[in-house]
């Protein structure tokens, strides 16, 4: 697919319109991130895809999917890089939902930070955040995965990320899973703001984007809520582990 | 509805202004007045007379019979204006503007769908094509019971206190509190600064006719010109998936009649609908979207919306230079003299072809 070309999939008839509250909590949510970036002289590209092609019907009538990307180009770092170096991050999103009360089911976002020195890229630190609702077996519900998974190809153009990554995979010795809070994609926004933008950048976007949290669709995670009722008063981290509801 | 309209007409020739004076009559209806400017009629002394014009009519509209005007309709070409030879309507448009009264400006536009697009705000007022004339009268009195309706709607809003900004109190004068984030982006980019009323100590009156003409144009020239927030028929059938013929029945707009736009410059002849409030009967229903709800809901054969430059794609978006819909992968949007909310406003491959290099594209 070359540049400027719209994946096939988009032009389809498959695209699906959610509630108003959930489209303009995404776009605003977007909005405020780019908004939050350009004070930062943070270069935002956002996916070729308007926000309205983003939203498609997955499979049945009952589940639809939301699809995005992002490219930060030249992200603030503290003190690792050198002078002619800049830490670039592609962001992939990927999230699923109950229709039409548009509940949250799955959602993975992907992150591959990438560091480019002279125009030649190197994929140095890959993660992904993912949740599902109903749990992986041996997997904490929330969790981040540090792996070494490139972005596939063609999500990096339509994130805005022209340059060719080498073949050879990254290092990553420990491919472990980390729990962690609900790592949604709006929320792995907002701890790129407060990591990266400092503090007085973060402290804007928080107060604007904190109108549309409720708007944006909330997680169900019944099975995690079973585990904790089931021994409120032995609370451990293994609750947060999806075999557990199982095995009891 | 606001009843206290009142119309001022600038127009040079006498049998002109007759016909426009009864068309603008009839479209006002019992809504409100049209007072003709006659300097034939004016009560100035010769040493009055001898000032310059924008300071004649700047006092001629403060006093009876002109003063306290809703709109001012103005034909392009006042030359032959008696006692006012060489009139243009940049004085009356100059005055207009130190006076706070909107003006809708009128005038034969060789190609008026073709000059549609071209116009933005460079004019900072109305323009509107006097090639047929019943239609200029309807058009202008829709715009004046616009700017009527946001005077009396903006009142109350400002007493309420919502003017934290002007997105705000847009949003607040539609009624539309939640929508201030998104009318705030039709703002991003535009370039007339200079009309953006003055934070400066107004007398109330006076700040409030100066927000009622900013934030009309701003609603006339960008709002309901550019796809994104408000879609227009043709918009609206695109995003849908209906092909435009067949939303254009009734019982299909029958379907989607709680997302018609009611508030200031609503046209029946030209509807809009709020694009967020279409989203909402769509995924109410669990519906992908416009066109399998309309299948679901009314027993008729309705056709899915196709692209303009392929028709074996959907369509989706709006080319506001062909008016018509249009797909993703067959046109640009997001050019730099859209406004950023203008999401489903974009330009087709064959136009953009042809007029590229003059759209920074």
């Amino acid at each position: 697919m070359g540049p400027g070309s719209v994946p096939e999939v988009r032009m389809s008839s498959k695209v699906v319109r959610p509630p108003d509250d959930v489209r303009s909590a995404y776009e605003e949510f977007l909005g405020a991130f780019q908004m939050a970036g350009a004070k930062a002289n943070l270069e935002v590209s956002v996916w070729r895809i308007p926000l309205d092609g983003c939203f498609t019907r997955a499979g049945n009538s009952t589940t639809a999917a939301f699809e995005t990307g992002l490219y930060l180009k030249g992200l603030p770092c503290h003190g690792r890089l050198a002078a002619s170096e800049r830490l670039d991050v592609v962001i992939k999103a990927e999230e699923r939902f109950s229709t039409p009360s548009w509940l949250l089911r799955k959602s993975t976002v992907k992150l591959n930070y990438i560091v480019v020195s002279n125009c030649t890229p190197r994929l140095v630190q890959s993660l992904h955040y993912d949740f599902v609702e109903k749990g992986q077996k041996d997997h904490p519900f929330f969790h981040v995965h540090l792996t070494d998974g490139r972005i596939p190809e063609d999500d990096l153009r339509n994130a805005g990320f022209e340059l060719q990554l080498p073949e050879q995979p990254s290092e990553c010795w420990v491919t472990t899973r980390i729990p962690t809070p609900d790592m949604t994609f709006a929320s792995v926004l907002y701890c790129v703001v407060a990591d990266h933008l400092g503090a007085g950048h973060f402290k804007e976007f928080a107060k604007r984007v904190d109108s549309i949290q409720g708007r944006l669709p909330h997680a169900g995670f019944d099975a995690l809520k079973e585990s904790l009722r089931k021994s409120p008063k032995h609370f451990k981290s293994s609750h947060w582990f999806a075999h557990m509801p199982e095995s009891r | 509805m606001a009843t206290n309209i009142k119309v001022l007409l600038f127009e040079d020739t006498v049998e002109t202004r007759a016909e426009v004076l009864k068309a603008l009559r009839k479209h006002l209806k019992r809504y409100g007045s049209v007072i003709p400017f006659e300097s034939s009629r004016l009560t100035e002394t010769d040493t009055g007379k001898e000032r310059m014009y924008e300071a004649r009519l700047k006092d001629i509209l403060t006093r009876a019979p002109y003063d306290g005007g809703t709109l001012i309709v103005v034909d392009q070409n006042l030359a032959k204006s008696d006692d006012f030879k060489g009139l243009s309507v940049s004085a009356v448009a100059a005055v207009s503007k130190t006076l706070a009264i909107p003006i809708c400006e009128y005038a034969r536009l060789p190609h008026a769908d073709d000059y549609e697009w071209r116009r933005r705000w460079e004019e900072g007022h109305i323009v509107l094509d006097f090639t047929d004339l019943d239609e200029l009268a309807r058009l202008a009195a829709v715009a004046a019971r616009g700017f009527a309706e946001i005077a009396a709607r903006l009142r109350r809003v400002m007493r309420d206190g919502d003017n934290n900004s002007l997105a705000t109190i847009l949003a607040a004068v539609l009624g539309k509190k939640g929508y201030s984030g998104k009318i705030a982006l039709y703002g991003v980019g535009e370039k007339r600064l200079s009309d953006i009323p003055a934070r400066t100590q107004q007398a109330e009156q006076e700040k409030q006719r100066m927000m009622t003409t900013f934030l009309g144009y701003w609603l006339w020239s960008s709002l309901l010109r550019y796809p994104g927030l408000l879609v227009n028929e043709v918009a609206a059938a695109s995003y849908l998936n209906i092909e435009t013929a067949d939303f254009r029945k009734p019982r299909v707009q029958e379907v989607f009649k709680k997302a018609l736009y009611r508030g200031p410059f609503a046209d029946f002849k030209r509807p809009q609908w709020w694009r967020g409030t279409l989203d909402d009967i769509v995924s109410h229903e669990n519906c992908a979207n416009g066109l399998e709800l309309v299948r679901k809901k009314v027993g008729m054969r309705i056709s899915r919306s196709k692209c303009s430059v392929d028709p074996s794609k959907p369509a989706g978006y709006y080319c506001i230079i062909s008016h018509k819909p249009v797909g993703l992968e067959n046109s640009k949007g997001g050019l730099s003299w859209f406004p950023r909310g203008a999401d489903l406003t974009r330009i087709s491959d064959p136009m953009l072809e042809e007029y590229g290099p003059w759209f920074g594209a």
